[in-house]
């Protein structure tokens, strides 16, 4: 009897904690739109669902997978998420159209991409690829992966010409450079395909686009700018909640690794508590809080989309991204 | 206060008033101390501005009123609500307080069971206390659980750790306290235990505690000043690595080649520099031939210096022109803080992961200027972190957990740690030491949860040119394991004092007290009537006079009940012997005054005195006539009689006889050998005491008594005043006997002289007509005149009865017969007894009668002449004529005297006489 009172005591108790905004008894309900597969590149979001850091929040979230073929720009847009991941060229490029979204912050301070090659292939500059097979995503190059590979080639005054692209397709560890196809495959992260090579026992070679002054965030959690100014405190929550979930992912990999697993039981947990690893100093570059973006990074963004002709005007990039948020998350 | 008294009585029934007061007594206590202890939570939450520290400190306010409000129940007699307010009050804030505050769960478990148990021990009924008992001891054991439980709001406070040594202490004491004054009510062994403890246990509490909270601060200060002054040198170090970068870097080039440099990359990037004054030579080289130069000499720089890995140079793009890792060329690092501020100066840029490196490097740069001051790129050297690592492996001589390390301000380890399982890169350090550094970027030194989970002691520093924070730290375990130890060792020392305190306690209490109760038991043995009790105990102290007291009070009732019959016996023959002897003086005394006859006097003197004082001689001597010699008049037994056949003497003056009477003075001889004076006399062989008594009389010595014993000291005070006494009353009756001796001869003179007198007067009367009357018929007498007078006869005969029949019985005056009567019978029978004795009583009658008229007679005689004479006189008288006178007188003497012849004449003046 007097435990049944003490419980309804507790209970009482508990929900009136939770209940510290006093507004909203309601969670809200967020829908987020991923730029890939299940991965562990989203640990932060997994563990902050799963750690009930966004239920703390008062959000109740639905985190969606992307894919190939997902634009997450277009999702959010179009409402059917209220946040998305995505990289800096389509957070640009929805300033010069209708979609105006906003990044709130990024994932990983630094480029992951890499061109990699095996360690025998004697590739170790850009400059190693004239007259070599190179994998992109898209042999398109439009990807904005491959405007980012591209950009370093035009950067260091390499002419594309010079090499023949061919379509990366196996994005497993080192198979594509196995399969003879490719001299070297470009558009990986480094914290993906060649953290799998290195498990399976390979040899890489690694050309960081960022040594050669491509710097562009490729995993910026961008929201509407409706969103932005209708409700800032919950995208506030939000970030908060998410960069929560990051800071304890980089320093429990292993545990963030078996989180995102439970979102894709395919994965394997061994490669995601590597890869989680690998992540670590490109989420945590330690001069700047996690996710915050630079400005210079950005400014480095838009130079490389005008050089590539994605973008025809510069656009202000003030409109484009805010540290707002992440600097309210402290 | 009665009245208060009598009300509590009414609401919770009968109030033992001692428990009142102490309940009261106990419940002012805990209020003080909750008071004491509330201020100094307060004090901390001040000081650590902690919202537990409030909390708790707010709660113990509480308790604090609830403790007055008991107080006051308690005062009006509510003794047991009171209590139990207080004790609830205790079961609230300790666990509270261990709830809120972390670490105290396992020394708050039993203190809270200790303080309420000894709260409700002090001052509730015994049932009562068994009810507080069990809940003590339920809250002490959830109190103690709950710190265990997993907690993460809870506080840490070091302070409350720090005090609770004393915590303890004042538990320690209070409890010892109530042992010490709960045994003060009990015997003497109690007591001493209880103040040896008490003495020995109380000041190594105290100095326990002060000791070990001086030590533990000494150590503190100690470790913080080793980390401190570790960590100030691991800064120089840092900064040392950090100038040998600089200065290296300015080795790279001298100035000319540096103008060359600066050129040669001008050329490269197509820029145009101002014409140099003298560049004779430079110009004519190919730009890039320059720069292999110039990779040569950069790695030339490396392999001697040993500093960097690598040296490179960039141009004023960022993008690396020469390097020495060729992998390198080419690259940008146009937005690298060391390219855009080592286009302004000299810098050195924090350590900083690099992907392709896959690891933290420090980079240093310069810019690259010639002698115009222009601007070709910037110069710099890459440097891993292996000296850094280097610097903060080296020992700091802290033991096992002494580290030193930097941190990143991304709170990630940079350098690695001591321990395993926490690699540099991905351990994040979040320490109170870290985040102070960061946030305040100052140097300090703190106490505090390191990042392994463990109390550690740090120091840390600011390096504010690397933006990083330099941690030194020690675990606080082994850190103060020193002032652990010393503290276990004040701890042992102490109770192993305090066994010996008990054990030294328990020797001296029983050589103490173990005499004590032998006394007791020898006490109790002499109540019980059993004298012969020796109590050994052999001790020099005040016991061991106790106990010889003791021994000598036994002995001396012993003594004193054992002779006490004997003296008894003893008192009582010296009372009979005493009784005895006054009997036989006052006998003695009596017999003397009884007897008249000096010598009779003197032979029953002598004997009874033998007799009487049962002695072995007595001698009575009297001096001669002439004074000279002191003869032995009596003396008993065989000795007396000879010495009284040769007349035995002693001249006056010598030996103890002669000393006394010429003394008039008794004189003793104890024993008889030791007496100067006395005579060794031979026919009194067994003599051994002696005493010489004086017969004194009139203030004149007759002589002396001697008395012998054949017991030595026969004669004390006692029994010589008896006998002088006696001597003196034997010597008045002798000098009475004396006396009356001579009166009885004088009185018998003089009766002789009178009986003559009155003789010779009968017999001239007799002369004439002696008177004879006879009577033989009833009723008639008449004269005799014939026949012879027989009185004669009767005067030689006395009494003269013939067979006859007849009598004749003398008339005697003053013993001489002047007549007889004579009787006879008519029948010539024979005169009875009887009729004799009445004739002559009758005589005697007569006698008397006669001899009075005769003096009557003679004295009218006598009368008449007188008478005569007066009236001659008268005649004579009526002239004044001298011859008228004597013719007068002549006649009238004549005439009175019928006188033949008579003549007066007067003498002549020539002196004749006048003769009648």
């Amino acid at each position: 009897m007097k435990t049944k009172t003490l419980f309804v005591v507790l209970t009482v108790l508990l929900v009136l904690t939770a209940c510290d905004g006093g507004a909203s008894a309601e969670p809200d309900q967020v829908t987020v739109q991923l730029s890939w597969f299940p991965t562990v590149e989203f640990a932060g979001f997994y563990v902050a669902d799963q750690l009930g850091y966004y239920e703390e929040e008062n959000i109740d979230v639905n985190l969606v997978a992307g894919g190939p073929e997902t634009d997450p720009v277009a999702e959010v847009f179009s409402g059917n998420a209220e946040f998305g991941l995505s990289a800096g060229d389509g957070i640009i490029r929805s300033q010069t159209g209708d979609q105006n979204v906003v990044a709130l912050a990024t994932i990983f301070r630094q480029s992951p991409l890499v061109v990699m090659a095996l360690a025998d292939s004697g590739i170790q500059q850009p400059k190693d690829l004239v007259g070599k097979t190179v994998g992109v995503i898209s042999t398109d190059l439009n990807t904005t992966w491959d405007i980012q590979f591209m950009a370093m080639l035009n950067k260091l005054e390499i002419d594309p010409d010079s090499m023949t692209f061919v379509a990366n397709e196996l994005y497993h560890g080192a198979d594509d450079l196995l399969s003879g196809r490719m001299d070297a495959s470009s558009g990986n992260f480094s914290t993906n395909e060649p953290v799998q090579a290195e498990m399976d026992g390979y040899d890489l070679n690694l050309i960081y686009y960022s040594d050669y002054g491509i710097e562009f965030y490729n995993n910026l959690i961008f929201a509407d700018r409706a969103l932005i100014e209708e409700n800032p405190d919950l995208v506030q929550r939000f970030l908060r909640a998410t960069l929560k979930g990051y800071q304890y992912a980089i320093e429990n990999p292993q545990d963030a690794a078996e989180q995102t697993l439970k979102y894709d039981e395919n994965l394997a947990l061994d490669f995601q508590t590597a890869s989680m690893e690998a992540q670590i100093p490109l989420i945590d570059t330690g001069d700047a809080p996690i996710g915050y973006m630079d400005e210079a990074v950005w400014e480095n963004s838009q130079e490389i989309l005008l050089n590539q002709d994605v973008i025809d005007d510069p656009v202000d990039l003030n409109a484009v991204y805010t540290n707002e948020f992440v600097e309210g998350a402290q | 206060m009665r009245d208060q008294r009598s009300r509590a009585q009414h609401t919770e029934g009968v109030v033992d008033a001692t428990r009142l007061k102490k309940a009261y007594r106990v419940a002012f206590i805990i209020f003080i101390a909750s008071l004491v202890v509330a201020g100094f939570y307060f004090f901390l939450a001040w000081q650590l501005n902690a919202w537990q520290m409030f909390a708790l400190a707010s709660v113990i306010t509480g308790f604090s009123l609830a403790s007055w409000i008991s107080l006051r129940l308690i005062k009006r007699g509510r003794v047991r609500t009171g209590i139990w307010i207080t004790i609830a009050g205790m079961w609230i804030i300790f666990p509270a307080a261990v709830t809120l505050i972390a670490d105290i769960g396992p020394i708050f478990g039993p203190t809270v069971f200790i303080l309420s148990y000894l709260v409700s021990s002090q001052s509730l009924p015994p049932k009562q206390n068994r009810r507080a008992l069990i809940g003590s001891l339920i809250v002490g054991v959830l109190t103690a659980a709950i710190g265990f439980l997993p907690l993460d709001y809870r506080l840490f406070v070091p302070q409350i750790q720090a005090f609770v040594p004393a915590i303890t202490a004042v538990i320690a004491l209070v409890v010892a306290y109530y042992v010490v004054r709960q045994a003060w009510t009990g015997n003497i062994r109690a007591r001493l235990i209880s103040s040896f403890l008490a003495l020995v246990i109380i000041p190594l509490v105290i100095s326990g505690v002060i000791a070990s909270l001086v030590i533990r601060q000494a150590a503190l200060t100690d470790v913080y000043e080793h980390l401190s002054s570790s960590a100030a040198l691991k800064e120089d170090s840092v900064n040392t690595w950090v100038g040998t970068m600089k200065e290296t870097l300015e080795l790279v080039y001298q100035e000319r080649e540096a103008t060359e440099v600066v050129q040669a990359l001008l050329d490269v990037q197509s820029l145009p520099a101002e014409e140099p004054a003298d560049s004779e030579g430079s110009g004519e080289r190919d730009p890039e031939d320059v720069l292999v130069t110039t990779k040569a000499d950069l790695e030339d720089v490396v392999e001697r210096t040993d500093v960097f890995e690598e040296i490179f140079v960039l141009d004023l793009e960022g993008q690396v022109v020469v390097s020495t890792d060729d992998n390198q060329v080419g690259k940008f690092f146009s937005d690298e803080p060391f390219f855009q501020e080592g286009l302004q100066g000299e810098f050195v840029q924090p350590p900083q992961y690099s992907q392709s490196l896959d690891r933290f490097t420090v980079v240093a740069s310069k810019p690259l200027v010639n002698a115009q001051e222009n601007q070709g790129g910037v110069l710099a050297g890459r440097a891993d972190l292996d000296s850094l690592n280097e610097i903060m492996l080296a020992d700091i001589g802290l033991g096992e957990t002494g580290e030193t390390y930097l941190v990143r301000p991304n709170n990630v380890l940079l350098t690695p740690s001591r321990f395993e399982g926490y690699q540099a890169g991905d351990t994040y350090v979040r320490t109170e030491g870290v985040e102070t550094a960061f946030s305040e970027q100052q140097n300090g030194t703190a106490t505090y949860e390191g990042y392994r989970g463990e109390e550690v002691i740090g120091a840390y520093r600011w390096l504010p040119n690397l933006e990083l924070a330099l941690i030194a730290e020690v675990g606080e375990d082994e850190a103060l394991r020193t002032a652990f130890t010393a503290t276990i060792t004040n701890l042992g020392v102490a109770a192993g004092a305090a066994v010996v305190a008990v054990l030294v306690a328990l020797f001296v209490t029983r050589t103490i007290t173990s005499p004590l109760f032998t006394l007791v038991g020898a006490a109790e043995q002499i109540v019980a009537g059993d004298l012969d009790v020796i109590v050994e105990v052999d001790r020099k102290d005040e016991i061991g006079t106790l106990a010889d007291t003791f021994n000598n009070m036994a002995a001396r009732l012993r003594e004193i009940l054992g002779t006490l019959e004997q003296r008894v016996a003893e008192r009582t023959r010296d009372l009979e012997q005493r009784s005895t002897y006054l009997e036989g003086a006052a006998e003695i005394s009596r017999a003397a005054s009884s007897i008249l006859e000096t010598d009779t006097l003197i032979r029953r003197v002598v004997r009874l005195i033998k007799e009487r004082f049962d002695l072995y001689y007595v001698g009575l001597f009297l001096v001669d006539e002439r004074n000279e010699w002191a003869v032995l008049q009596a003396g008993t037994g065989a000795a007396g009689r000879k010495m009284l056949a040769r007349e035995h003497r002693i001249r006056i003056g010598e030996g103890m006889i002669g000393w006394s009477i010429d003394n008039a003075e008794a004189r003793i001889a104890l024993d008889v050998g030791e007496d100067a004076v006395r005579f060794e006399n031979p026919d009194l062989p067994e003599t051994r005491s002696e005493a010489a008594l004086p017969l004194r009389s009139r203030g004149w010595v007759l002589g002396a008594l001697t008395v012998q014993s054949n017991e030595a000291a026969a004669f004390d005070q006692d029994v010589i005043t008896t006998l002088q006494t006696m001597a003196d009353q034997v010597a008045v009756a002798l000098d009475n006997a004396e006396l009356f001796a001579q009166r009885e001869a004088a009185l018998e003179a003089e009766r002789r002289a009178y009986g003559d007198l009155s003789y010779e007067a009968w017999k001239q009367l007799s002369r004439g007509a002696v008177p004879r009357y006879r009577s033989d018929a009833p009723d008639v007498a008449y004269p005799v005149t014939e026949g012879t007078p027989q009185a004669e006869r009767a005067q030689d005969i006395q009494q003269d009865q013939q067979n006859d029949g007849s009598a004749i019985v003398p008339i005697k005056i003053y013993g001489k017969t002047v007549g007889g009567i004579k009787i006879s019978t008519t029948d010539s029978s024979a005169l009875t007894q009887e009729q004799l004795t009445l004739v002559q009583n009758v005589s005697e009658q007569l006698s008397t009668t006669l001899e009075s008229a005769r003096l009557y007679e003679e004295t009218q005689r006598r009368a008449a002449r007188e008478q005569l004479t007066s009236e001659i006189a008268a005649h004579m008288r009526e002239t004044l004529d001298v011859d008228a006178v004597m013719k007068t007188a002549v006649r009238e003497i004549h005439e009175a005297l019928e006188l033949y012849d008579i003549a007066v004449e007067l003498e002549s003046p020539e002196g004749s006489e006048e003769t009648v």
